[in-house]
């Protein structure tokens, strides 16, 4: 009975791979057939399942090059479905038909909130957190629901290898038996010297309840925190960015990795690769080398002119506002005088509701030297709205639905030109520019 | 003229980006003519109701509701006064069931302020609704959003009669000027009437026959118009 489930399941796999349909489909067949599929399938020696509200996938995708180059025989799953049809996929893959792994590793990114269904089917043996915050509460709720997720799939003798400098993803690392991890980043130019986002989760010593206290904070409540009335405090860092560069970093005064990239958010994932690609015993110059720069799907940093007027696309798998956070704290670095466009065709891929509270956690107000602000895409007004209480004067809050068409306010504007842009806003825009530039 | 504004628990309740409604209420109080002082109040701060013209709460996760609770119930009789004296208040999600008797969680339950009857009890299923809504204030819907794993069993005094695609039920409180409702987020600055409304009221308690200015909410008006057109309810 064993082998006929993994037999047939491999077949369909092939067929729909085939005609592209291989992410999911293929592990939902296969548990149809038998349930408990998985069991029935080795586990490789090395089992890392990346999760956490954000960062997975670029996370789990550094992880994979680094072992793949390493000559590691190792699956990822980044391009496919990162809830359990998809993990049961990427297993009937890369096993015979005898449900042997051929495998000497396995990086799963895992969504956070199927974490307990996932782990307790493979059994990770790490686990990278890459943060708790709140994100897409229609799908989630708050980010309480999915701390309490995580805590109940963590096993008790996996290695947690997790971020220091994030509280909520601590406390629930103080909780857990095995070994853990840290990582975190000591302060840098982009730091600020306390809370000042609109968007705060747990501020709250989880002990005591008395207000954290930090000597600095990277983004919304990340960075160096401690109670002052109990011992909660954030965890010594194994692994620490202790030098900021240009286009590149450092890791525990040692280790360079050069990067294009340049938003903090980012510099955690490549931290978190590190660190558990160090730990798992891969030579550290052997890690940096393959980490420089890295290219990613997903995330594209572009840059071309308009008219001698530099445009920079910043564009993520945003869905919350901690990204669009990170996007607004780079161009808040920027002192030029600028024109900001801001927008997406939609709120998310996975759910129809129309929740736009989020736009208000995302900190406009620390916005300086703003010609005109352009609020582009269905929701345009929804935008403006929210940008004309961030002290931006209304007559320089532009507004245009359709985003192919921004391209012709752009001439009523000053400055250097940078666009946030999401959910399907990006190839129109650019085409939009084109047909000017032309 | 000074107006004060009171978010209460800024730091604790404010899981739907409720910020944006104190500071929307600030700028249209200000282009009034009316200087406007906010205050950012949380555990472990005095609060003086009396000090108040709005006092402002939003939605927050069990653990931060149960501080709050404990911060709030040494001041019910200044609350009462306050809600009795007509002074205008609004509740964003879950707050406002801390104005019941009790609130049951799965693991506890907490005895709250009481000043109303209903008691509130936390569900296994969330409860995830776009909101569109009739209420005593005025022709025009009010829209929004909820996201709630609670409910409550309050009788009377409904602030909301709330139609969706299967049913229509009736939602929140609204009694003398205190609003409680499950609606999160934003809702002043999606609902530019319940501003205004919100606006004229709070300057009414401050002086009798105050004489509103005309209020300039085009983005706000045009983000009403375009939900209203997205939606097919």
């Amino acid at each position: 009975m064993k082998y006929i489930a993994i037999f047939i399941s491999k077949i369909c796999l092939f067929i729909l791979e085939k005609i592209g349909r291989g992410t999911s489909l293929p592990g939902q067949i296969a548990r149809k057939i038998d349930p408990n599929i998985l069991k029935k399938i080795d586990r490789p020696k090395t089992m890392i399942a990346v999760t956490g509200s954000s960062g997975k996938t670029s996370t789990a995708y550094m992880i994979y090059q680094v072992l793949k180059e390493n000559g590691y025989r190792v699956a990822n799953n980044s391009k496919g479905s990162n809830l359990l049809d998809g993990v049961i996929s990427l297993f009937l893959k890369h096993c015979t038909f005898l449900g042997k792994n051929k495998l000497d590793a396995m990086v799963l990114e895992v969504d956070e909130r199927y974490t307990k269904q996932v782990f307790d089917q493979v059994h990770p043996t790490h686990v990278v957190l890459s943060n708790i915050t709140r994100d897409q509460p229609p799908r989630h709720g708050d980010y309480k629901t999915v701390y309490h997720v995580i805590e109940s799939a963590v096993e008790k003798d996996a290695i947690l290898i997790v971020n220091a400098d994030d509280p909520i993803a601590t406390t629930l690392s103080f909780g857990h038996l095995g070994e853990n991890i840290y990582y975190g980043m000591t302060k840098n130019k982009e730091s600020y010297n306390g809370l000042v986002s609109n968007c705060l989760d747990m501020v709250y010593c989880p002990k005591c309840n008395r207000k954290l206290d930090y000597d600095y904070v990277q983004f919304s409540n990340v960075g160096a925190y401690h109670c002052s009335n109990c011992d909660f405090e954030r965890p010594k860092r194994h692994y620490e960015i202790t030098e900021f560069g240009k286009n590149k970093i450092q890791i525990n005064h040692k280790f360079s990795i050069q990067t294009n990239y340049q938003m903090l958010y980012f510099f955690y994932n490549i931290l978190a690769a590190f660190s558990c690609c160090s730990y798992l015993g891969i030579e550290e110059k052997k890690i940096t080398k393959c980490l420089n720069n890295i290219e990613l799907l997903n995330q594209r940093f572009e840059e071309f002119y308009f008219k001698k007027r530099k445009v920079q696309i910043l564009t993520g798998k945003n869905e919350n506002a901690i990204s669009y956070n990170q996007a607004m704290n780079y161009i808040q670095n920027k002192e030029e005088m600028k024109t900001i466009i801001f927008g997406f065709e939609y709120i998310s891929k996975r759910y129809p509701y129309q929740d736009i509270s989020w736009l208000y956690d995302i900190d406009f107000e620390f916005l300086t030297n703003v010609d005109k602000f352009i609020c582009i895409g269905p929701f345009a007004a929804d935008i403006a709205s929210r940008i004309s209480i961030t002290g931006i004067g209304e007559e320089n809050i532009l507004m245009e639905r359709e985003i192919g068409q921004v391209a012709k306010l752009l001439p009523k504007t000053k400055g250097n030109i940078y666009a946030v842009l999401n959910m399907g806003t990006e190839q129109k825009f650019i085409e939009g520019i084109n047909q000017l530039n032309r | 003229m000074t107006v004060t504004i009171a978010h209460l628990y800024y730091d604790l309740l404010n899981l739907y980006g409720e910020v944006g409604n104190v500071r929307i209420l600030k700028k249209v109080l200000e282009e009034q003519g009316i200087q406007v002082r906010v205050e950012f109040l949380t555990i472990g701060d005095p609060l003086e109701f009396k000090n108040y013209d709005f006092v402002y709460m939003g939605m927050g996760i069990e653990e931060n509701l149960i501080l709050v609770n404990e911060h709030l119930k040494p001041y019910k009789k200044d609350i009462e006064k306050y809600i009795e004296s007509g002074k205008c208040m609004l509740c964003s999600g879950n707050s406002y069931e801390l104005f019941g008797k009790f609130i049951r969680f799965p693991k506890q339950k907490i005895e709250t302020l009481g000043i109303f009857s209903f008691t509130s009890k936390q569900l296994e299923q969330r409860k995830v609704l776009e909101v569109s809504a009739k209420s005593k204030y005025f022709d025009k819907k009010i829209i929004g959003f909820m996201n709630t794993r609670s409910f409550n069993n309050n009788k009377k005094n409904f602030f909301l009669t709330i139609q969706s695609e299967s049913s229509s039920f009736k939602e929140g409180i609204l009694y003398h000027n205190f609003i409680g409702t499950y609606t999160i987020g934003p809702l002043l600055i999606r609902n530019p009437d319940l501003l205004k409304k919100i606006v004229s009221m709070i300057l009414a308690k401050k002086r009798k026959n105050y004489k509103l200015k005309e209020f300039h909410l085009n983005f706000l008006e045009q983000a009403y118009q375009d939900c209203l057109k997205r939606r097919t309810i």
